[in-house]
C-alpha cells in the first residue's frame, strides 16, 4: 500500500462569489521512502496540494489517504493528531517562533502530543547533534543564518518520527552552497529515517535526487 | 507546566508592554475594590464593635414615636414618655418574660468632687434604670443595686469614657483613662440643686456619697445612670410622692428569640417604636459598601473591554505563529486554551498588583489619619478591615474579567486557517 494516495482531488476556491478551480482531477500515488518533486508556475496550486496531504486543509474533492488515514471528514482533534505525528512541515522561510530559542522550537511538536513524551529532551538532543547545531541550541532563530534557521526547521519536522516530510521550496531563501548542504542533509535523513519526502521546488538539483517528478499543469498534475 | 500554559506565559512575557497597558484600568478597579470593600468592613466593625451595643437577640428596644436615633439622643431630654399603662400593657403581651425600665430623673442634681486635684462642681443629667438589664455589664467586685447605707452606684456611658480620652483629657491636660483607672471612682451627689435648675427649697437640699461601678451602653451618654429605685427615693425627697409613671425606654425581654418577631409586631401596633439603629446604620454602611464595591467590578468588568481589544491585535498581529502551532499539531482547543491561559495569568498578575496596590494605598491612607487628622471619638488605629477573603474576591474578580476579555479573541484564533497563515 502507498503512503500517500491521492484519488481524484480537486480545490477550488471562491472568487467574489465566482468558484474558481485550481486543480482538478489530481491522482497520484508515492510509496514510503522515496523522494517526489513537484514543480509548476506561481500560482499554479503546488501549496495547495501540500496543505491537502498534510492535513491543513480539508475542504476538497476526491480522496486523500496518508500513511493508512483517510483524511476527509476527520475532526479537528483526529487531523491535528495526523499533523503532530506523521507529518513534518518544512517552508521556504523556515516559519520558527522568534521568541523561543532553537531547543523550544524543535520541542514544540511535543506540547501538542496527547501525553507526555518520555526521553523528549534526548530526542532533541540528538536531533541537534544530527542537523550539527548543538551549539546553537539556547540561541534564538533571528540570531541564526538562513541555513542554520532551514537545519533548525528539519530538527522541529523530525521530532515525531513523522511518516512523510512536506517541504514547500526549502531552498527557496537559501543561496547555492547552502541549499547543497541542506539537500545532503535530506539525503542522509532519508537513509536513516526512512521517510517520505515530498518537496515542491524551483531547484534543478532537488529535481535530479527525485524518484519522481509531477509537474502542474494547466489545473492538472502531470509526471515528468 | 505544561508545554502549551509554558507557551502562553512566554507570550505573555513577549507582550508584557501592550498587556500592561490594557490592564490599567483592571488595576485601577481591583484596588478601589479592596479599598472600599476594606474600608466599608472596617467602618462596620468600629461602628458595630465600639459604638453600637449588641443587644442580646431576645430583647428588644422600645421608645417612645419618633424619637431620635440612639447615638443623637444625648442626655435623654425627650419631649415625649411612655405612659405606665402601656408598659403594664407590654407586660401582658404573650411571650414578655420582663419589661425593664428606664426613667429621666426629672430633680436638679449636682456632682460635686474632685478630679486630678482639680474640684470639679457640675450639673449632671441622670436616668435611672432597672438593675437587672444592666447586670451583665457590672464587675463582679462592684453591685449595682439599691442600698440604704452604703455610696449610691453610679454607672456611666462607654461613649463617655471615649469622649473623655479623646478630647477632654487632651484639652485639660489630664492623663488618659481606662475603665479599670476609673472604676470605684467617688463624688458627692447633691439633690435638689443645680446652677441651671436653681434651688426651689434649700431644706429639701441633700447630699449623698456615690461611687462609679460600670459602664454600659445602656447609661446615658452625657451624665450618670443610677438604679431605679434611687429616683424613687429622690422623688420623695423632693415632691413627696415617688412615683413614676412615665419612661423613657423600656427594655423588653422575650420568653426566646423566636418570640421576638411577634411581640414587636405587637409593640409596634401599639405606637412604640423599636429600636432600629443597628440595621439602619448597618444597613446604610452595607449599601454604601456594596455600592462602592459594585463601582470597582464595573470598573473591572467595562476595563476587560481593553483586554478583550489588546488580545485581539495580538491574536491578529500572531496568525502566523497560531498556524505554525497549528501545523505542528496543535488542536482548535489547544489556541484557545493557549489564547485563554495567558489572559488570565494577566488577570492573576493584575489582581496580585491591585490587591497589593490597594493595600498600599489602605496603610498610606491609614498612616496620614494618624498623623494628620486630630483625635476624635472612636477614632480608630485603622479604618480599614481587609482580609484574605476581599483579596481572594478581588483577585477571583480580576482573572474572571481578563478571562472574559479573551473569551472572543481566543475563539478567533482558533478559527485561523492554518494554511492560509504559514503562506503569508
Ligand atoms: N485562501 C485562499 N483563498 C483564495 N484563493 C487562494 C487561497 N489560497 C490560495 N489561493 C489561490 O490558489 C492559487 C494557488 O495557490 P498556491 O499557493 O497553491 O500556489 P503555489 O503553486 O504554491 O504558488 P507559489 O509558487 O507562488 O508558492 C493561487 O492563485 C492563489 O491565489
Ligand atoms: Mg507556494
Amino acid at each position: 500500500m502507498p503512503l500517500i494516495e491521492l484519488k481524484d482531488v480537486g480545490k477550488s476556491f471562491l472568487f467574489d462569489g465566482v468558484r474558481k478551480s485550481i486543480i482538478e482531477g489530481v491522482s497520484l500515488s508515492i510509496e514510503r521512502g522515496s523522494i517526489v518533486a513537484i514543480i509548476g508556475p506561481s500560482g499554479s496550486g503546488k501549496s495547495t496540494l501540500l496543505n491537502i496531504i498534510g492535513g491543513l486543509d480539508s475542504s476538497y474533492e476526491g480522496e486523500a489517504v496518508v500513511g493508512g488515514v483517510r483524511l476527509k471528514n476527520l475532526s479537528d482533534k483526529e487531523l491535528s493528531r495526523f499533523r503532530n505525528e506523521k507529518i513534518g512541515f518544512i517552508f521556504q522561510h523556515f516559519n520558527l517562533l522568534d521568541h523561543l530559542n532553537c531547543r523550544e522550537n524543535v520541542s514544540l511538536p511535543s506540547y501538542f502530543y496527547h501525553e507526555e513524551i518520555k526521553d523528549i529532551e534526548k530526542r532533541v538532543d540528538y536531533l541537534f547533534e544530527r542537523v550539527q547545531l548543538t551549539h546553537r541550541m539556547n540561541q534564538y532563530p533571528p540570531t541564526l543564518s538562513g541555513g542554520e534557521k532551514q537545519r533548525v526547521a528539519i530538527a522541529r519536522a523530525l521530532l515525531m518520527k513523522p511518516d512523510v516530510l512536506l517541504c514547500d521550496e526549502p531552498t527557496g531563501d537559501l543561496d547555492d552552497i547552502t541549499a547543497g548542504a541542506i539537500l545532503e542533509l535530506f539525503m542522509s535523513i532519508k537513509k536513516e529515517m526512512n521517510v517520505t519526502f515530498l518537496m515542491v521546488t524551483h531547484e534543478e538539483r532537488i529535481t535530479k535526487i527525485a524518484d519522481e517528478i509531477y509537474a502542474i499543469r494547466e489545473r492538472r498534475l502531470v509526471r515528468v | 507546566m505544561n508545554g502549551i500554559s509554558a507557551l502562553a506565559v512566554k507570550n505573555l512575557i513577549r507582550n508584557r508592554k501592550a498587556v500592561l497597558l490594557s490592564s490599567v484600568g483592571i488595576i485601577f478597579g481591583i484596588t478601589s475594590f479592596v479599598f472600599f470593600v476594606s474600608l466599608g468592613n472596617g467602618i462596620k466593625s468600629v461602628v458595630f464593635g465600639k459604638i453600637l451595643a449588641q443587644l442580646p437577640v431576645n430583647i428588644i428596644e422600645v421608645t417612645p414615636k419618633s424619637s431620635t436615633i440612639g447615638i443623637f439622643s444625648f442626655g435623654g431630654i425627650s419631649s415625649s414618655n411612655i405612659e405606665d399603662s402601656t408598659a403594664e400593657a407590654i407586660s401582658s403581651i404573650n411571650g414578655v418574660k420582663g419589661v425593664y425600665k428606664e426613667v429621666v430623673l426629672d430633680i436638679p442634681i449636682q456632682a460635686r468632687g474632685e478630679f486630678y486635684s482639680r474640684r470639679i462642681v457640675t450639673d449632671l443629667a441622670a436616668t435611672g434604670i432597672d438593675t437587672e438589664i444592666v447586670k451583665d455589664d457590672i464587675r463582679k467586685d462592684f453591685r449595682f443595686e439599691y442600698n440604704e447605707d452604703g455610696p449610691i452606684p453610679v454607672i456611666v456611658s462607654k461613649h463617655l469614657l471615649e469622649l473623655y480620652n479623646s478630647n477632654i483629657a487632651q484639652a485639660m491636660k489630664l492623663p488618659r483613662l481606662t475603665p479599670d483607672a476609673i472604676i470605684g471612682f467617688r463624688f458627692k451627689l447633691v439633690v435638689g440643686k443645680s446652677y441651671l435648675a436653681g434651688t426651689k427649697d434649700s431644706s429639701k437640699v441633700k447630699e449623698y456619697e456615690c461611687q462609679l461601678v460600670g459602664f454600659s451602653d445602656k447609661a446615658i451618654l452625657l451624665g450618670i445612670t443610677i438604679p431605679i429605685e434611687y429616683v424613687r427615693k429622690f422623688k420623695k425627697d423632693i415632691d413627696g410622692t415617688g412615683e413614676i409613671n412615665k419612661y423613657k425606654k423600656l427594655y423588653v425581654l422575650a420568653s426566646g428569640s423566636q418570640m421576638v418577631p411577634e411581640i414587636t409586631s405587637e409593640i409596634t401596633a401599639m405606637g412604640l417604636e423599636i429600636d432600629k439603629t443597628r440595621k439602619t446604620i448597618g444597613g446604610v454602611i452595607s449599601i454604601a459598601t456594596l455600592f462602592l464595591g459594585m463601582l470597582s467590578i464595573l470598573i473591572v468588568a467595562l476595563s476587560a473591554i481593553n483586554i478583550s481589544n489588546t488580545f485581539a491585535l495580538l491574536v491578529y498581529e500572531r496568525r502566523r505563529e497560531i498556524g505554525i502551532l497549528r501545523a505542528v499539531g496543535a488542536t482548535k482547543g489547544n489556541i484557545r486554551y493557549m489564547i485563554f491561559f495567558e489572559a488570565s495569568v494577566a488577570g492573576l498578575i493584575n489582581g496580585l498588583t491591585g490587591v497589593f496596590a490597594g493595600y498600599l494605598f489602605i496603610r498610606l491612607t491609614d498612616y496620614f489619619a494618624k498623623s494628620r487628622i486630630p483625635d476624635f471619638p472612636y477614632k480608630p488605629d485603622t479604618f480599614f478591615e481587609p482580609n484574605l477573603y476581599i483579596f481572594l474576591v478581588a483577585i477571583a474578580f480580576s482573572v474572571l474579567f481578563c478571562a472574559i476579555g479573551a473569551l472572543l479573541p481566543s475563539i478567533r484564533a482558533s478559527r485561523i486557517d492554518p494554511a492560509k497563515a504559514i503562506t503569508m
